[in-house]
C-alpha cells in the first residue's frame, strides 16, 4: 500500500470539512472515527506521514487473520471490532469512575483486604465503616467488569472464526466479495449473530445481571457516604429530598383520592349542610363566649389574638382532612360567596368530631 | 465449529460469498468513503435544522408533567369516537409524528380520524416517585375523561405503543366501559418467551438497587441497553450506510430526526421503572393476573371490547410472540392479529409499514 498523494489528500480534505462544519473538536465525536483508526488513519493528523505504513499493516494483518483463521492481533483492527461492545454494554453501569480506577488497575491496586478485614475502632469508626463500604463496592464493581469482560471475549474469536471460515468457503451457488463495503457488512452480520447467541445463555444473563448490580451498589455507597457527609455539615441531602418526594407525593394521592371521591360518591350538599349546621353551632357558641369577654372586660387586642389563633386553625383543618378539603373545588368557591359565617373560637371547635372518612352519601 | 459454520451456511443458502479484491481496488474505495465522509460533512450541515413533528396540534389538558395533545382535522371526521394514542415513556412520543411522509398521525387525520395523543413529558428528580398507578390511572385516566366530556361520548378508541401498548391494555381491563376498541401496536404481554433479548439481559439485574442509586432511570442508561441488543449494526453499522446518501440533504435530515428522536430520550420516573422492570418483566406477572395498579388487579379477561393486535414480523424489543400471547389472555371475540413487515420502529417510519398501516386501521375501525 503506498502512499499515494490522492489518498491522503482525500483524507486530510474529508478531515477539515468536518472540522469546518462541526469544530476542531468533532473528530472526537465522529460516530465512525475509530472505523479510520482501524485502517490505519489518525483523525487527529491531517498529514499522512505514517498512515500509509499502519494502513499497509492493517491490510496485512486482516490477511493474516484470513489465512490462519486465528483473531488478529493488530491493536487498530481488533479495537475497531471490540469498540461497538465496550461503548454500548460498559456504559450500562452508568457511571463514570469518579476515583479514575480503571478496569485495568485491578491487578495493580495493593491489596487492601487485611486492611478492610479490620473493624475500625473509636469515634469515627462508622465513617470509616462508610469509605471501607465504597472501596468494598469499587472492589466488587471492578471483579464484575472483568468477568462481563471475560463474556465478551470468546464472541469477538467466535465472531472471526465464522468471518473466516465464510470467506473462504467453496460453493459454487456463493456470491464473491467484490467490495470491503460487501466485507464489512458481512462481519457485522457474523459478529452480531454470535454476540446474540452468547447474550442468551444463562452465563452471560448473569454476568451482565451482576456487573450492573456492582455498579449500581458502588453507586450507593457513594452517596450514601455523600448523604453523611451533607447532612453532618447541616446541609439538604438526597436522602432528605426522596423523604420529602415521597411524602409529597402520598399526601397528593391522598388528596386527588379524597376529590375524587368527593366529586363521584359523596353526597357534597349534605356535607355542606352540616358544614353549615356546625358553623350555627360555633357561631352561637362564639356569641356566648363573646357575651362571656364582654362581662369580663376583655381588651380587644386579645380578641385580636384569638382571631389570629383562628387563622391557624384553618391551616390545621387543611392536614386534618377538613370536609372544606374534600369538598370540589367549585362548592368551596360557591361557600365563598355566602354570607360569611362568624369564625369558631380554637377551644370550641372540634373538627376532630366530623369524621371526614366517613361523610353522608347520597342513598 | 462445524456445527456453527452448517448454520451460517444454512441461513445464508446461497449467499456465503468469497473474497475478490484487489489492493487497487480497496484503495479506491476508501478514497471514495472519504470523499463521501467529505460532502456528508456538509449535507449534515445543511439538515442540522431538521425539526421533527408536521400535524398541527394544541395542549387541551394538562396532569402535572402529561400534556394532551389535540390534532387538527385534516379531513372531515368520518369516525366520531376519538383515538387516543398512548405512547412508551421510553423516548418522546415525535416518532407518530416524525416528518411529513412518515406520519402515522398525518395518514390517519387523512382518513378522517380525530386524534389526541399522550405527552408524558420529561420526568425530572421530583417525579422519581411516580409509580405505574400514576401513569395508567391518573394520567391515562384523566385524558380519558377529558375527551368523552370533550365529546360528549362514554368511551373512545385507544391505539396504544409499545410499553403505552402495556399500558392501554392494563388500564382497558380496569376501564372497560370507557373504551370502545383497543388497537395495540408491537406491544409487550408475555414477557419471558425464549426469544426475548431485553428481557434475558434484564433477568438477574437487581430493579431495586438499581432505582435506588439512579433514583429516575436516565434516557442514555436506557439507550445503552438497548444498543447492547445490537451493538454492531446500531453504533457503528449504521452510521457507515448513512455515508451512502451523503449529497442527499433530505435524507441526512431524515436520518437527524431519526437520531434525535433515538437519543433525545426522557428519563423514566423511578418508581414507575421499578414496578415495570420488576412486576412485568422479571416477574411476568401480566399474563398470570397478578398485576395490582392503585390497588386493583389488573385481568386481562376484563378485556371484552374488540381489539386490534399489530407486531412487527422483525421486532428485536418485542419479539412477535410476547405481542402475540395478548390474544390468549383477553376476554374479547373480537380479536385480531395483523403482522407488518420490518422492526420495532419500522412499523412507524418505514415506507412498506406506511403504506398498510393507516388503511388498516382505518378499516378495523370503520368495521366496529
Amino acid at each position: 500500500m503506498s502512499n499515494s498523494p490522492d489518498w491522503f489528500e482525500a483524507q486530510q480534505d474529508a478531515w477539515r470539512s468536518w472540522r469546518a462544519a462541526f469544530g476542531q473538536n468533532s473528530l472526537n465525536t465522529m460516530p465512525f472515527a475509530n472505523l479510520w483508526q482501524a485502517f490505519g488513519i489518525d483523525p487527529a493528523k491531517t498529514t499522512g506521514d505514517t498512515s500509509g505504513q499502519r494502513l499497509s499493516n492493517a491490510f496485512e494483518e486482516i490477511q493474516k487473520m484470513m489465512n490462519t483463521g486465528q483473531p488478529a492481533t493488530h491493536a487498530n483492527f481488533s479495537d475497531i471490532f471490540r469498540a461497538p461492545l465496550t461503548q454500548t454494554i460498559f456504559g450500562l453501569g452508568g457511571m463514570p469512575n469518579p476515583f479514575g480506577v480503571g478496569e485495568s488497575d485491578l491487578g495493580s491496586r495493593p491489596d487492601f483486604s487485611a486492611w478492610q478485614s479490620l473493624p475500625p475502632l473509636g469515634l469515627f469508626r462508622e465513617w470509616q465503616s462508610a469509605w471501607r463500604e465504597v472501596v468494598d463496592a469499587q472492589v466488587e464493581q471492578n471483579k464484575a467488569s472483568h468477568a462481563l469482560s471475560r463474556q465478551l471475549g470468546p464472541i469477538f474469536e467466535t465472531a472471526v472464526k465464522r468471518f473466516v471460515k465464510s470467506i473462504n468457503a467453496q460453493d459454487d451457488g456463493l456470491e464473491d466479495i467484490t467490495s470491503l463495503r460487501a466485507l464489512y457488512d458481512l462481519w457485522i452480520s457474523i459478529a452480531e449473530k454470535a454476540y446474540a447467541e452468547k447474550v442468551m445463555t444463562a452465563q452471560y444473563s448473569k454476568a451482565y445481571g451482576s456487573f450492573v448490580n456492582a455498579s449500581a451498589r458502588y453507586r450507593l455507597a457513594i452517596q450514601t457516604l455523600t448523604n453523611d457527609v451533607a447532612e453532618a455539615a447541616n446541609l439538604p441531602s438526597r436522602r432528605e429530598l426522596d423523604a420529602l418526594i415521597a411524602r409529597q407525593h402520598e399526601l397528593q394521592a391522598e388528596v386527588q383520592s379524597l376529590q375524587r371521591s368527593a366529586a363521584n360518591g359523596y353526597d357534597t350538599e349534605a356535607v355542606e349542610r352540616t358544614i353549615a349546621q356546625l358553623s350555627e353551632r360555633v357561631a352561637a357558641l362564639t356569641a356566648t363566649s363573646s357575651n362571656a369577654e364582654k362581662q369580663h372586660q376583655i381588651a380587644p387586642k386579645k380578641r385580636r389574638e384569638v382571631k389570629s389563633s383562628n387563622t391557624v386553625n384553618t391551616g390545621e383543618r387543611r392536614d386534618l382532612k377538613s370536609p372544606s378539603t374534600a369538598i370540589p373545588r367549585k362548592r368551596r368557591a360557591t361557600n365563598v360567596n355566602r354570607t360569611p359565617k362568624p369564625r369558631p373560637a380554637k377551644a370550641e371547635f372540634d373538627i376532630a368530631s366530623f369524621d371526614a372518612s366517613n361523610p353522608p352519601r347520597k342513598p | 465449529m462445524l456445527a456453527s459454520t452448517l448454520v451460517i451456511r444454512r441461513e445464508n443458502h446461497n449467499v456465503v460469498p468469497r473474497i475478490r479484491l484487489s489492493p487497487e481496488k480497496v484503495r479506491a474505495e476508501i478514497a471514495d468513503l472519504q470523499s463521501k465522509v467529505s460532502r456528508s460533512a456538509q449535507s449534515l450541515s445543511d439538515a442540522r435544522d431538521a425539526k421533527l413533528g408536521s400535524c398541527k396540534r394544541s395542549a387541551v389538558f394538562k396532569i402535572d408533567g402529561a400534556v394532551l395533545y389535540h390534532y387538527q382535522a385534516r379531513q372531515a371526521v368520518r369516525n366520531s369516537v376519538p383515538l387516543l394514542i398512548v405512547y412508551a415513556t421510553v423516548n418522546r412520543p415525535d416518532m407518530v409524528d416524525l416528518q411529513q411522509d412518515r406520519s402515522l398521525v398525518r395518514s390517519l387525520l387523512d382518513r378522517g380520524l380525530d386524534i389526541y395523543l399522550i405527552d408524558w413529558g420529561s420526568p425530572n428528580g421530583a417525579d422519581r416517585a411516580l409509580g405505574l398507578a400514576d401513569y395508567i390511572t391518573r394520567y391515562i385516566g384523566a385524558c380519558v375523561d377529558f375527551i368523552c366530556e370533550r365529546s360528549e361520548l362514554p368511551h373512545l378508541n385507544l391505539l396504544g405503543i409499545c410499553q403505552g401498548g402495556t399500558f392501554s391494555v392494563c388500564y382497558s381491563a380496569l376501564n372497560r366501559a370507557k373504551v370502545r376498541n383497543l388497537i395495540t401496536t408491537v406491544t409487550p404481554i408475555d414477557f419471558h418467551t425464549p426469544d426475548d433479548m431485553l428481557s434475558h439481559l434484564f433477568r438477574h439485574v437487581d430493579v431495586d438497587v438499581l432505582v435506588d442509586s439512579h433514583g429516575n432511570i436516565s434516557g442514555d442508561l436506557l439507550n445503552s441497553m438497548f444498543l447492547s441488543l445490537k451493538p454492531f449494526r446500531l453504533s457503528q453499522q449504521k452510521y457507515l450506510h448513512m455515508l451512502d446518501d451523503a449529497d442527499d440533504v433530505e435524507t441526512m435530515r431524515t436520518f437527524l430526526r431519526m437520531e434525535k428522536w433515538i437519543f433525545d430520550s426522557p428519563a423514566l420516573a423511578g418508581e414507575a421503572f421499578r414496578e415495570f422492570a420488576s412486576d412485568f418483566y422479571q416477574k411476568n406477572k401480566l399474563i398470570k393476573g397478578d398485576i395490582r395498579i392503585g390497588g386493583h388487579n389488573v385481568d386481562l379477561r376484563e378485556i371484552d371490547m374488540p381489539v386490534l393486535n399489530i407486531y412487527a414480523r422483525d421486532d428485536h424489543l418485542v419479539p412477535p410472540p410476547a405481542s402475540l400471547a395478548l390474544g390468549d389472555y383477553i376476554g374479547t371475540k373480537d380479536y385480531q392479529a395483523l403482522e407488518f413487515p420490518g422492526g420495532h420502529i419500522g412499523l412507524y417510519v418505514s415506507s412498506r409499514a406506511h403504506a398498510i398501516l393507516p388503511d388498516a386501521i382505518r378499516d378495523w375501525l370503520d368495521e366496529r
